[in-house]
């Protein structure tokens, strides 16, 4: 495969490029909060609670006077940590597992498969719910609750890309002069699967990042004081008619980092899929 | 007549599977849920004795409890009981209001069972008729704003869209209510939030079906004909392109049962969802079962309904769900 | 007196890396029952030509030249012109049968569309006439089988629905592609005698795609011989295998497993930059240093035979 025709074909599309751009920008404001935040997330200061925005609270302040901005800033870095988390163990449990169960096959696969099928259309969320109201909400929790359906696209996508493989010549080759079944894996199979899970990965961590969200908003997900975006909603809805813009912004960061992640999403899936390659 | 046979059984493994899952989720969420008896029985105490979940129940005040109501027994036997019930149409009662959970339930079905249709009307109205034009004029002014769109459909978190339709409609514009249940004007703030992102997906989908139809050889041979676009995008096209949608809309029920969650508890509105959130803070545990049980049968239900319409549309019905 | 005329007919598609020139420069002609087989192997734009001819290529393709039937130039028509004429006068059977044929409508009214098309007829009859196709095309309990899709039907049956959608309205001109590629030999034998017969009851004229060179022994009058998007040779099929004049043509004949299946070396060339002088040089062990600089032109080499090679210069 072509390396750099495919870089090319991403970079022609100029809204993955907007979405590449945006996330870094996010990336860098979720490292670099300390420096850049112009409060401190924590600081309450009462006598200046539910002020609209000003030149001084760029985006107004909340309930308890804190600054919405740096809250704002701060809930980039808890939205990361935790989307990243989530796809860190998803795509690595799924990736294992769909492998696994594509090269083997036998009853373990067929297991799979029904679970897949019928699992995958499940509305996650609500099983997501039902987890964090039996643990109790906070951080870890919501990981959990996310992570329990999620490994099963990445399963999915892999095994797949290990059925198509796994009957190429070359592999029934390596085995006739004598490779183990793990070298196979990690040698022919594994590289193959990487192009679709990339892109999985990026669409991932946008509907990842909406289920946080949406536990956050429920008051199911991370606990105050941690700013987080969903989280923030929560606290700003009982003010939406008098201080709307407790609501406007971190619904709008939402809605831009997951807009980011699908754009990059898209690009990636057109460049990398010959099919769609269309001939100017 | 020899592929009506095949289609049965196929309709009959697909309804084993589901049961497999109505069981499977039961059971998840029931040792999820019960999984600490003694949480259970101060839940319990703190509706019976005090009537309010704020206050502690005293230790005896616990004891009475996981006596009287067995709690104490062991989950497989605790299970074995909800089952049993279940089969009898006894889902339990209520920890909070100690009504059955079944009446609870079907009380507020026929709200979330309007929201739920009307929002995916709203969705295959919009996303399916957008998605055909603008794979038929692809690239221009019109297909980039629906692509575009539908981008932002999928990406935008429905409870912010909710609030902010909230914002612009009931607040600033005063044009509908706010919240709550009722006619016309309640439901449909509820229903383009919930309808929305099923649109854009749908849109996406038709789209590149379509597209994907158009690209194969059996369009070509149908223009050798000598057939007009019009008549091979009728005849030719949508049919085809209409398969992998059938199958996408199964799952947008899914998400729509889920968005209903929060969507409910956002508008007021009194339906399952709304139930549920509810029930899952103040630690209702047999409204929690009930809930689950039920929503994982309105999944069901619906994925059976357009499984079946499935090998209408397709006549090679092995089609690629059950591949 | 021909009944389709291609003059200096250029097919071209626009692509990232640059102009393919799939056909550049053809001229062809067709008389009234006349069958003209149009062989070459894979690549060389034989498929475009056929394409070319009923406008049925992709939008990113530019056509120029002429093509005249029957009087008129069909790359001048409007769209509703050409309908009119698609499937009626001239008929295009496309290779590939099963995914040529949409999956989800029934054989029968695949083939009822031409009639009820250009014949204004009505459902009922056309199906009549699908059935009455179906039987003459030789598949067994037509009007049962009209009710059933394409994937219920085997390569061989498959390839003769084809050829009942095509020949259902009495075209005058066949375009035939490759209509027997992939059938075992005994389909494939049977196959060619249902043409055959066909074509001589209806009188219509045949543009025969084809690499299998036997095929177009059998059922073609005259030859033409294509490579990298030019017509090498021209002849009548009697002196075309009696003696080919064209190197290549002698190479393609000799790599024939029913004569030595010695191969030509080298590769076809890619149609993106094709060299200055002869197309075939490279391959060529006849070849002279004339040959490399100057584009040779399509010369006569005897009655009946015209070859594009510096040797009949």
């Amino acid at each position: 495969m072509p390396r750099s025709r495919n870089i090319n074909e991403f970079i022609k599309n100029k809204a993955s490029v907007v979405g590449l751009i945006i996330i870094m920008i996010l990336s860098l404001a979720a490292i670099f909060a300390d420096f850049i935040s112009p409060y401190s997330a924590d600081t309450i200061a009462l006598k200046e609670k539910l002020m609209p925005p000003s030149s001084e609270h760029l985006m107004g302040t909340d309930q308890l006077g804190r600054d919405v901005l740096t809250r704002v800033i701060y809930g980039t870095r808890t939205t990361f940590e935790l989307s990243i988390m989530v796809v860190a163990f998803t795509a690595t449990f799924g990736v294992l597992v769909g492998v696994i169960s594509g090269f083997y096959r036998g009853i373990i696969d067929e297991i799979l498969m029904r679970l897949i099928d019928v699992l995958l259309a499940f509305p996650s969320i609500i099983l997501a719910l039902v987890v964090v109201g039996a643990l109790g909400p906070g951080i870890f929790n919501t990981v959990l609750a996310v992570s329990l359906v999620g490994w099963l696209y990445y399963a999915r996508v892999a095994r797949a890309s290990t059925l198509s493989i796994r009957e190429k010549e070359y592999v029934e080759g390596a085995r006739a002069i004598g490779c183990t079944d793990s070298y196979i894996c990690l040698r022919y199979i594994l590289p193959n699967c990487l192009p679709p899970i990339i892109v999985l990965i990026t669409l991932n961590l946008g509907s990842v990042i909406l289920t946080i969200a949406a536990l956050g908003y429920l008051g199911m997900g991370a606990q105050p004081p941690t700013p987080e975006w969903g989280t923030m909603l929560n606290d700003g809805k009982e003010y939406l008619r008098d201080c709307p813009w407790l609501s406007v912004f971190p619904g709008l960061m939402i809605m831009i980092a997951v807009l980011a992640f699908n754009f990059i999403g898209d690009g990636l899936r057109d460049a990398i899929d010959p099919r769609q390659m269309v001939i100017k | 007549m020899l592929f009506a046979y095949s289609t049965l059984l196929k309709l009959l493994r697909r309804l084993c599977i589901f049961c497999l899952v109505l069981v499977a989720s039961t059971t998840l969420v029931f040792i999820m849920l019960h999984s600490l008896p003694g949480e259970r029985a101060e839940v319990m105490a703190r509706y019976i004795f005090l009537g309010n979940i704020e206050i502690s129940p005293s230790n005896e005040e616990i004891q009475l409890i996981t006596q009287k109501f067995d709690l104490d027994q062991s989950l497989l036997s605790q299970y074995s009981d909800w089952v049993t019930g279940v089969l009898h149409g006894d889902l339990g009662r209520s920890y909070k209001s100690n009504r059955p959970v079944l009446e609870e339930i079907t009380l507020r079905l026929p709200a979330t069972f309007t929201l739920a249709s009307v929002s995916v009307l709203i969705s295959l109205l919009i996303g399916i008729p957008l998605g055909l034009l603008a794979a038929i004029r692809q690239n221009s002014i019109l297909d980039y704003i629906c692509s575009t769109g539908a981008i932002f459909g999928i990406s935008i978190p429905n409870f912010w869209l909710a609030l902010m339709l909230i914002l612009t409609f009931s607040i600033a514009l005063d044009i509908t209510p706010v919240i709550g249940y009722g006619g016309a004007s309640h439901l449909i703030l509820p229903a383009i939030t919930l309808g929305t992102a099923s649109a854009a997906v749908l849109m996406r989908l038709t789209r590149s079906s379509l597209l994907e139809v158009m690209r194969q050889d059996y369009i070509r041979t149908a223009k050798g004909k000598g057939l007009a676009n019009r008549d091979i995008l009728i005849t030719h096209s949508l049919k085809n392109a209409l398969i992998p949608i059938i199958t996408m809309i199964g799952l947008e029920f899914g998400h729509l049962l889920g968005g209903t969650v929060i969507i409910e508890t956002i508008f007021a509105w009194p339906g399952i969802g709304r139930l549920l959130i509810d029930s899952i803070s103040a630690r209702d545990v047999p409204v929690i079962q009930g809930c689950v049980l039920f929503i994982t049968l309105m999944y069901m239900l619906l994925n059976f309904i357009v499984d079946s319409i499935y090998p209408m549309v397709d006549p090679r019905i092995g089609g690629s769900q059950f591949a | 007196m021909s009944l389709l005329s291609i003059e200096h007919l250029e097919s071209h598609f626009v692509t990232e890396d640059g102009l393919v020139k799939a056909v550049d420069d053809v001229d062809l002609e067709i008389d009234r029952s006349e069958t003209l087989g149009l062989v070459g192997e894979s690549g060389c734009g034989k498929t475009v030509l056929a394409l070319s001819i009923l406008k049925l290529l992709s939008e990113n393709t530019k056509i120029n030249g002429k093509i005249v039937y029957k009087g008129k130039d069909l790359l001048k028509l409007n769209e509703a012109d050409l309908q009119a004429i698609r499937g009626k006068e001239i008929a295009h059977i496309f290779q590939n049968p099963l995914n040529s044929l949409n999956p989800v409508l029934s054989v029968g009214f695949q083939i009822c569309e031409p009639f009820m098309l250009h014949q204004k007829a009505r459902k009922s009859q056309a199906l009549d006439e699908a059935v009455k196709m179906l039987n003459l095309v030789g598949i067994p309990l037509p009007s049962e089988r009209a009710k059933e899709y394409p994937h219920e039907f085997s390569g061989g049956m498959r390839q003769r629905v084809m050829i009942a959608m095509g020949l259902a309205c009495r075209p005058s001109l066949i375009i035939a592609d490759e209509p027997t590629r992939g059938l075992d030999p005994t389909i494939q034998a049977q196959v060619v005698d249902l043409m055959k017969e066909l074509i001589e009851t209806s009188g219509a004229s045949m543009l025969l795609i084809t690499h299998d060179l036997s095929l177009a022994a059998e059922l073609c009058d005259k030859i033409a011989v294509m490579y990298s998007g030019e017509i090498l040779e021209y002849a009548d099929t009697e002196e075309f295998f009696k003696k080919p004049a064209h190197p290549y043509s002698v190479g393609f004949l000799e790599s024939l497993p029913s004569r030595s299946m010695k191969p030509i070396r080298g590769t076809s060339l890619s149609l993106i930059n094709p060299p200055r002088g002869c197309r075939f040089f490279a391959r060529c062990d006849q070849s002279t240093e004339k040959c490399k600089d100057i584009h040779p032109e399509l010369k006569k080499v005897k009655d009946g035979q015209f070859a594009r090679c510096h040797l009949y210069a």
